[in-house]
């Protein structure tokens, strides 16, 4: 296992804004002009970052979950929130654009939309439901136990959701047809959709992480995490995952036969937990950061090279690659987001 | 060091123990912090600015099979969410259903690490019906669980109950968990403090554990000492509670209060063993226990002894106005003792602590106290203690709760002198097994 600190290797970045609460979910606009900045309190912020104005939308209160930016409308935002509400928002007018209740009871935990942009999928306490045009197309409910994290298959023909017990994957073109059951005894957190489609892998409650292959329906387990994952990326092509459940930053490496009985790499920032990390949309720059509040870059192509550092102000909440893979931004505990530019 | 960790307060109780009323109360009295409360039962509650969440019982099991590491899944989803603003809540309630178990609800705060870091369990609140809990000990299970977890009680609604009931209610729910504070109420009023500022799970209160409940529970609620004086020793009772009463007497070399405490120990097992039974007008001999029976008209029965005796009761005198008499004079006990009673009812939730003069062995009470949560963990509710282990010179305080524990050195013996405590709450405790146990411990 390869393990290295980072030299402090500092880069420049720009904090932007201080925002009226705490950053849980950032998503950049298609043209990479504009952030959205969902808060716990549940304000939602659009950030221009060139010209680091805020526009603040009314968002969810009392909180505020999730925030998804259309990919194929530019001024167009999707967010979930503790008001059981899926909300979609005119980010040029600054004004909300249809609302639609999910639950009285349970909260709206993820907005996400299909990577084409034509259906939005959101999933609140045992339900998955699938949006087209602002209305409810289907609702999904049998998982027997509440849903935590949602994801599309990379051209959008199915919906993976996870829950205790395993993940369950749904197709909105077969809304009457059974879903596919992949059983666990184990309670899965976040889960994500590899871009080549072959697996999806889910960070657990019991400090593990899962490769769920979807061929097969058979999975491999990594165990030996310190804690809890709830931080999971796949690089851009699907060979490479990178993981969280602690300090380190842990990558897989999917080619060939699979990361069955391979050494991952590691890398190490700052010795507090790991709170988020994204590889970038192109190559193979991976992006985390800490509780304890730093922001490191890593070539994981050069596993001998160091990070490049940027202290936050706080405790990272949230972070996002620009679509062109050019920025991240960086959400932290005191309301504060930073963007970074990566060097080429 | 100071704990920034947000305190987390859990009300548990029985449907119509009146914990939604208490609920209100806190919100309304605390309306100047900013609380979140995360409920299971709809009730009509809340205040402005205050922060009300539906959860639903989610019970995770670890993959590990443990069913010691069960926690509430849906308590870590929205204790995480919750902890996500800036300006954190000054406290959490977390109301349960009347049906829940606390175990996995506190085992949540040891197993997860993230909310550990962000939030500290303060307390277990529970609240019984004074007037009907007397049926739910006996039908649900659960209520006997809340009350071994519970750090506070209240006995709630006691202006529907004599006062007799309420000190009995005292007595019995004091046997099941010999820890706990209890309060009377009547509708949940009682200092707010008390209830969210009580450090239940916190190691420096261990510290605090009290010697006082520490004597042992006794099969019987009264003991006398009589002197001899010719003729037999009667005990006339009228009709009680109970159609009857078991009865010892046992010779002693004088009838003062020390040999009756040096009685105490004898007389337990006599007094467990199978009686015999004695109608009315009967004798009973020194050191078989005897079951008279009491009828409507009420009983008599004589002792029959040359020397001082000492008389146990299975209850004390008042209940069946029992007196005694020699011949036709009527006789005065020299001494007396009277016990907390042991019910029937809670026999299978009780508290057992116990005490050790001088220094433990840390190698021989660490394979103790392992094998003993290993085997009986599902049992063990809860566990607290203060311990003088050999060689060091500070106090080791740890607490627990079924099989998880935590603990760490506290304050330094100095002059005072070195012991050993510990208290388990739990499900068919065998405290002769417990006390073996522990004394094996010894250095």
């Amino acid at each position: 296992m390869r393990s290295r600190r980072t030299e402090p290797l500092r880069m420049a970045a720009d904090r932007l804004t201080d925002l009226p609460g705490l950053p849980v979910a950032i998503d950049w606009s298609p043209d990479g002009s504009r952030i959205a900045v969902a808060l716990g309190e549940g304000a939602v912020a659009v950030v221009d970052v060139e010209a680091a104005t805020t526009a603040i939308l009314s968002g969810h209160p009392p909180g505020a979950t999730s925030v998804a930016w259309s990919p194929r409308d530019p001024y167009l935002i999707a967010t979930g929130g503790l008001d059981g509400a899926v909300r979609t928002w005119s980010a040029d007018r600054g004004a909300p654009v249809n609302a639609l209740l999910m639950s009285d009871t349970d909260w709206v935990q993820r907005v996400a939309w299909r990577p084409d942009g034509l259906m939005l999928a959101a999933i609140a306490g045992t339900a998955l439901m699938v949006l087209e045009d602002g209305e409810a197309r289907h609702r999904f409910d049998d998982h027997g136990s509440t849903l935590t994290d949602l994801s599309w298959h990379p051209r959008g023909q199915a919906i993976a959701v996870s829950h205790y017990g395993g993940i369950t994957t749904w197709s909105p073109r077969h809304p009457d047809g059974a879903p596919r059951r992949f059983a666990w005894k184990g309670s899965s957190l976040r889960l994500a959709w590899s871009p080549d489609g072959r697996y999806v892998a889910t960070g657990d409650q019991d400090s593990t992480v899962h490769f769920w292959i979807m061929k097969n329906g058979k999975d491999l387990q990594m165990w030996g995490y310190p804690r809890k994952v709830q931080e999971l990326s796949w690089d851009s092509v699907g060979r490479h995952l990178a993981t969280g459940g602690g300090p380190d930053a842990i990558v897989w490496d999917c080619g060939g036969t699979g990361p069955a009985g391979t050494e991952p790499t590691v890398f190490e920032v700052d010795g507090t937990p790991l709170t988020v990390l994204a590889f970038a949309p192109v190559g193979r720059i991976l992006a985390t950061a800490t509780d304890g509040g730093t922001l490191a870059l890593w070539d994981t192509a050069d596993a001998t090279g160091d990070g490049q550092i940027v202290d936050l102000s706080g405790a990272a909440t949230a972070m996002a690659w620009s679509p062109d893979g050019s920025r991240v931004a960086v959400g932290d505990a005191t309301g504060g987001v930073t963007v970074a530019r990566v060097d080429r | 060091m100071t704990d920034d960790r947000v305190p987390v307060t859990v009300l548990t109780g029985f449907l119509g123990s009146g914990k939604t009323t208490l609920l209100n109360r806190i919100l309304t009295e605390e309306h100047g912090k900013r609380i979140a409360v995360i409920e299971n039962e709809f009730g009509e509650i809340g205040v402005d600015n205050d922060l009300v969440v539906n959860a639903d019982e989610e019970i995770f099991e670890m993959n590990n099979g443990c069913i010691c590491c069960t926690v509430r899944g849906d308590l870590i989803r929205i204790l995480s969410t919750l902890m996500r603003r800036r300006e954190k809540f000054d406290h959490i309630l977390i109301e349960t259903t009347g049906l829940a178990d606390p175990g996995p609800v506190a085992q949540t705060f040891f197993m997860d690490d993230e909310l550990a870091e962000r939030l500290r369990l303060d307390g277990i609140v529970t609240v019984v019906d004074a007037k009907h809990v007397w049926q739910h000990v006996d039908d649900a299970p659960e209520v006997a669980e809340q009350v071994a977890f519970a750090d506070v009680i209240l006995m709630n609604k006691i202006d529907l109950v004599d006062p007799a009931d309420v000190d009995r209610l005292e007595g019995l729910l004091g046997t099941m968990n010999a820890v706990a504070t209890l309060h009377r109420t009547t509708h949940g009023d009682v200092d707010i403090d008390a209830l969210l500022a009580i450090g239940g799970f916190s190691l420096e209160h261990a510290l605090e554990v009290n010697p006082a409940f520490l004597q042992p529970t006794y099969p019987f609620e009264w003991a006398g000492a009589f002197d001899s004086d010719g003729d037999d020793l009667v005990i006339d009772l009228d009709a009680g509670p109970d159609g009857t009463i078991d009865l010892l007497a046992l010779s002693v070399s004088d009838a003062s209060s020390a040999s009756l405490d040096a009685l105490l120990g004898v007389a337990t097992p006599i007094f467990t063993d199978d009686p015999v039974a004695v109608a009315s007008g009967g004798v009973m001999v020194p050191g078989h226990t005897a079951r008279l029976e009491v009828g409507e008209q009420g009983a008599s029965i004589a002792v029959h002894a040359s020397g001082p005796i000492a008389l146990f009761t299975q209850h004390g005198p008042d209940e069946f106005s029992m007196r005694f008499r020699r011949g036709i004079s009527s006789a005065v006990p020299t001494a007396v003792r009277e016990f907390a009673p042991d019910h029937e009812h809670d026999e299978s939730v009780t508290s057992v602590g116990l005490t050790l003069p001088g220094d433990l062995d840390e190698e021989r009470l660490q394979q103790w106290l392992g094998g003993l949560l290993q085997e009986k963990g599902v049992d063990i509710f809860r566990s607290k203690g203060v311990l003088s282990l050999k060689g060091q010179p500070e106090r080791y305080v740890f607490q627990g709760v079924h099989m998880l524990m935590d603990g760490t050195f506290g304050k330094p013996w100095g002059d005072e002198e070195r012991r050993s405590t510990m208290v388990f709450i739990g499900r068919d405790l065998d405290r002769g097994d417990l006390e073996r146990g522990f004394a094996a411990c010894r250095a």
